[in-house]
């Protein structure tokens, strides 16, 4: 039995019954200077790893956060679209939209239930178009109340 | 179709006109005066009054409005 404060050091104990009455059992690992190396070198290796995966990681992030701008912007004008309906109470008509659109600058003869109407198209709106007569008077009709245009 | 955020309506249009002499064509009548203002649904007309009587406002649904002539020339 070991003497009392005294450490005992050993490779293998084989006893029946071992009384102590504080038993430490530890595990001491020597590490040799190559498996060192080894060990930093792979360290080193998967920071590499990691930094590489950071950079794309934040080159996607980046990226998805532009397409996520892009996308608000498109919604806002929707939205600022949505609102100008809401304000307004002329239904849009974005077949006429386009059609005049198209001819801007233009002359065109638009009927109305009041008559035909004769002008150059200076403005197409989303529920009106504006048209300016020979005479310099302007023309502002709703959509909702064309009869046909030529 | 999506429209910038500079998409003209009806109301916009007009807008830009009030202060100037104006002809609204309504279904079968034609109010003309001055375009004093341009609201959601509404359209107001001071009617050019007549020698000595008061002048009259006109308030015209914008639903009936057939078209607005601006008397620029």
């Amino acid at each position: 039995m070991a003497e009392k404060a005294k450490s005992l050091r050993v490779g293998v104990i084989r006893a029946r019954k071992i009384e102590a009455r504080t038993l430490q059992v530890g595990r001491q690992v020597s590490v040799g200077r190559e498996a060192l190396v080894r060990r930093v070198h792979r360290l080193s290796v998967t920071v590499r790893e990691l930094r590489h995966a950071l950079r794309a990681l934040r080159h996607e992030v980046h990226a998805e956060r532009r397409e996520l701008e892009r996308q608000i912007e498109e919604l806002r004008r929707r939205v600022a679209r949505l609102e100008r309906e809401v304000v307004s109470d002329l239904p849009p008509n974005p077949a006429l939209e386009a059609l005049f659109a198209g001819q801007i600058g233009q002359t065109v003869s638009v009927s109305t239930a009041s008559g035909t109407l004769t002008g150059t198209v200076v403005v197409a709106g989303t529920n009106a178009v504006e048209l300016r007569e020979n005479t310099g008077d302007i023309l502002i009709i709703p959509y909702s109340k064309i009869t046909s245009t030529q | 179709m999506i429209q910038g955020v500079n998409a003209m309506t009806f109301q916009t249009l007009l807008a830009e006109f009030i202060g100037s002499s104006v002809e609204v064509e309504v279904p079968g009548n034609m109010i003309d005066g001055t375009l004093t203002a341009v609201r959601t649904g509404l359209v107001q007309v001071a009617e050019t009054p007549v020698i000595y009587s008061p002048q009259v406002t006109v308030s015209i649904p914008t639903v009936n409005i057939e078209y607005v002539r601006i008397l620029v020339g």
